[in-house]
């Protein structure tokens, strides 16, 4: 896992739960890297679900609604780092629909060692997208975070369900309409 | 700041630092592997620059150097470049700014050029354009020519061609052409058929070959070999084409039959030459073909006549001369049916004596074959008129009566003796217009060449008839002399003995009743005994002839001069009558006993018609080569010449002696006859009588 994540992540904990919580879910975790993040680095995912899992237990908040925070923290990165990509989109359905043709590509070539999820498009029309999400990370919230951001950035308001497939939350429909 | 908190930053910040170690150290790495990737790109942009630069002046060499002429021009037809083929091609010494295309195609062919401009404008090339040009010393050239636009940023600018001089081709064209046409009228003018195949299918023919054939040379392209070829010479042909094509053979000849557009029939001497590609495929064959037709028929011709002679040579019954003639005809002719047939002059009926194939114990095929009428049939009408008919399509011949199947063919040959129609030769073929001219020569040739032979035969059979009937003749004859013979003898017998009672009972009726009857009755008693003796003397006469019949007893010589002693001796002369022998006699080969009939007879005449009172009577002979000719000459009543020849038949005499049987000189006549000699007679009357007679020395 690329190590922007673990940074923007640990960023936001800071932000949100102050130096000492990230200092504890550091210190409660066994981790190969010590802690030491940084955004160009590549790190196991299983350090991801200890810091997530020592977050969710020392907060009482649920992994999948920490996600879905750090999701629609994620997308401010995205906006700050990449306005270019934004800016090739006028219409929130079509980005989400090019998730797997367009911004996962344009990913790898930052990233070449990316391991990224799949989208999948299933239907689409004008105002709707039905997408099949599938990764065996199960971190199907994280991208509901980055949509909701992104409908916010086109001023829209969707309603997106979102139905799990296989109870592990590998493979997940994505309902969208606007 | 609590200690806890320092701790925290602390560990905050060690985290911080490492991170950025780690950082640093990422990047170093990558920063090195950037540098190593661009200095690669810098050699291989290097290496890459060479190329372009080795190519464009590798282009530019091809552009001046291509032997082909090439030419850059705008889009409105100027030339703007030209390499020094371009230069040669249009006879100009240095470029020239001015020049345009169309300028430089020949009059003749402007609409063609600006067609093909506007087709390079609309297409952006064109390829395959041939167009004749004028060159600047006013030579007119042929070029083939192959252009494109040039594009820059997608937009045309101009165009580039490159143009080949064709006029040195179209010559060697021309030239090849006029090769050709030699070619063509030396195999056109072959004595020989050419014929030029490929997997049997006929592509070339020469004139020759199509007037043998009678085809044309489009009709023969359409045709195969099997198609020209007699179905029974195809399986041949077959066998050595295919041999040919496993390449086992490059050539080979074979004498074979081909059917003509009519149908009719030519022999020809094929030699067939294999044309091989460099792998040794079979691509094509060359057939030249010879007519042969009328030398094999001139040979076949001899040896037929050849063959007739000789199986006809030992042969002298009809049938089996017939037949000899009918198998040598019906191979020669290689039809299956050739019969011939015999006219019966006295019947006439039309007869099959002989048919082809058919073998010596088939006499009673040959009764069950069919017999025609004269005029009946072809064959008929042949005989009727003794002219040989050949009949292409029977089918269209009123007169053609079927067999058992319909032969389209028919040849008919009349054999001629003496100007008649003795007997005909027939020949039919399943096929139409299959007998030919020559057929009917050859056919007559033969005719002549049996017809003595067959009348020979038939003559054979005459005279075969006519001895038999001799034969039976003769038995008949035989038969009913010997009837005659015993029928006489019987008669006389049993005539001879009432005779003699007869003579015994007047006698007695004279010496018993001399005085009774009185003179009258005892002259009438003496006429009857004279009628009496008259008889008997009949009665013996017929006896003695009928004994002299064509049985040749026993012969031996016979000296006739004592014989004629001895009769003499024998012989109660009268007084007035004397007898001379005026020469000796020969010997003769006979029976005695005739002879002395012979001899007894002449001389009994000779006295008993004798009235001289001083009789003589001369016996003698002369030599006359075969033959002894005898006379004996009296000097008596003599003999009317009325009754010269009267005298030597049976009962004839002249007189009414009852001494004369009237049968002497008829015994003479046949006892002479016998021998094989004549007799006749010279007289005068009342001055002598000469009888002559000859016998066989």
């Amino acid at each position: 896992m690329k190590g922007i994540i673990f940074s923007e992540f640990l960023d936001l904990v800071e932000e949100k739960f102050g130096l000492e919580m990230v200092d504890h879910i550091i210190s409660s975790s066994d981790l190969e890297s010590q802690g030491v993040y940084t955004a160009i680095g590549t790190y196991n995912f299983s350090e991801m679900l200890q810091l997530l899992q020592h977050l969710s237990k020392s907060t009482e908040i649920s992994i999948d609604q920490l996600l879905l925070i750090y999701g629609e923290h994620f997308f401010r990165v995205i906006e700050d780092s990449y306005p270019g990509l934004l800016a090739t989109y006028k219409d929130p359905i079509e980005m989400i629909s090019s998730i797997e043709n367009h911004i996962h590509v344009e990913v790898r070539k930052i990233y070449p060692d990316a391991e990224l999820p799949t989208f999948d498009v299933l239907e689409k029309t004008e105002n709707s997208v039905i997408l099949i999400y599938k990764s065996s990370r199960a971190m199907h919230h994280f991208g509901l975070g980055l949509m909701n951001k992104t409908f916010e950035h086109f001023n829209a308001t969707p309603t997106i369900v979102l139905e799990k497939i296989k109870e592990d939350g590998t493979e997940v429909r994505f309902i969208i309409k606007n | 700041m609590s200690q806890t908190q320092n701790d925290i930053l602390k560990r905050a910040l060690d985290r911080e630092k490492a991170a950025r170690k780690q950082a640093e150290k990422i990047l170093e790495k990558k920063s090195s592997e950037l540098f190593q990737l661009s200095k690669q790109l810098k050699e291989t942009n290097f290496r890459l620059e060479n190329l372009v630069n080795e190519k464009t002046s590798q282009l530019q060499g091809v552009f001046e150097n291509i032997i082909d002429a090439y030419i850059v021009f705008d889009l409105l037809g100027n030339i703007v470049k030209m390499n020094d083929a371009a230069l040669k091609l249009l006879d100009l010494e240095t470029q020239s700014d001015t020049l345009n295309l169309l300028k430089i195609a020949h009059p003749n062919e402007q609409d063609r050029v600006i067609q093909a401009f506007k087709e390079l404008l609309e297409k952006g090339s064109v390829t395959d354009f041939y167009v004749k040009i004028i060159t600047s010393k006013g030579l007119v050239k042929w070029v083939h020519i192959n252009c494109s636009l040039v594009y820059k940023n997608k937009e045309p600018i101009a165009a580039q061609g490159i143009a080949r001089d064709m006029t040195e081709s179209r010559i060697q064209d021309e030239l090849i052409q006029d090769q050709k046409g030699e070619l063509d009228v030396i195999v056109n003018n072959s004595a020989i058929g050419i014929v030029l195949t490929q997997k049997g299918h006929l592509v070339r023919t020469n004139k020759l070959f199509q007037d043998m054939t009678g085809y044309t040379e489009e009709e023969l392209q359409g045709l195969t070999i099997k198609d020209l070829s007699l179905a029974e010479d195809f399986p041949k042909s077959k066998v050595l084409l295919d041999q040919m094509i496993r390449g086992e053979v490059d050539n080979f000849t074979l004498n074979k039959r081909y059917k003509r557009k009519n149908g009719s029939i030519i022999w020809a001497k094929t030699n067939v030459n294999a044309v091989r590609d460099k792998n040794n495929v079979l691509r094509y064959q060359v057939a030249l073909i010879e007519d042969i037709t009328s030398e094999r028929e001139t040979e076949l011709n001899v040896n037929l006549i050849n063959n007739v002679t000789k199986s006809i040579l030992d042969k002298t019954e009809i049938h089996d001369i017939a037949l000899e003639i009918v198998n040598n005809l019906g191979d020669y002719l290689e039809s299956e049916d050739c019969v011939i047939f015999l006219i019966n002059p006295d019947t006439e009926v039309i007869s099959q004596i002989a048919t082809f194939g058919s073998k010596q114990g088939s006499e009673k095929r040959i009764r069950m074959a069919k017999t025609l009428k004269i005029g009946q049939g072809i064959v008929g009408a042949v005989v009727k008129t003794g002219v040989s008919e050949i009949i292409p399509d029977t089918s269209k011949d009123d007169r053609y009566v079927k067999d058992k199947v319909r032969a389209y063919s028919e040849i008919t040959v009349p054999i001629l003796s003496k100007g008649k129609v003795i007997a005909v030769i027939d020949s039919e073929h399943k096929e139409k217009n299959y007998y030919t001219k020559n057929h009917v020569k050859t056919l007559e040739k033969v005719a002549n060449l049996v017809a003595f032979k067959l009348t020979t035969a038939l003559d054979v059979i005459e005279r075969k008839k006519a001895e038999d009937r001799n034969e039976l003749l003769l038995k008949e004859l035989e038969t009913s002399n010997n009837e005659l013979k015993e029928y006489a003898h019987v008669v006389s017998h049993d005539l001879k003995s009432p005779l003699r009672a007869i003579d015994a009972l007047t006698a007695w009726l004279k010496e018993d009743y001399k005085e009774t009857i009185g003179a009258g009755g005892n002259d009438n008693i003496d006429l009857i005994r004279a009628n009496i003796q008259k008889m008997d003397t009949l009665i013996s006469g017929i006896l003695e002839y009928s004994t002299i019949s064509g049985n040749k007893v026993d012969f031996y010589e016979v000296d006739t001069d004592k014989m004629v002693d001895d009769i003499l001796e024998m012989m109660l002369l009268p007084p007035n009558i004397s007898i001379v022998k005026e020469s000796d006699l020969p010997s003769i080969n006979g029976d005695k006993h005739r002879l002395q009939q012979l001899f007894q007879n002449l001389i009994d005449n000779a006295i008993k018609y004798n009235d001289k009172e001083e009789g003589l009577i001369e016996i003698g002979v002369e030599d006359e080569n075969d033959f002894w000719k005898f006379y004996v000459k009296d000097n008596g009543k003599g003999i009317e010449k009325a009754y010269f020849v009267k005298i030597f038949e049976t009962f004839q005499k002249l007189e009414n002696n009852p001494d004369s049987s009237g049968i002497g000189l008829s015994i003479v006549n046949k006892i002479v006859k016998l021998y094989g000699g004549k007799v006749w007679v010279e007289s005068q009357v009342s001055v002598g009588t000469t009888f002559f007679f000859t016998l066989k020395k």
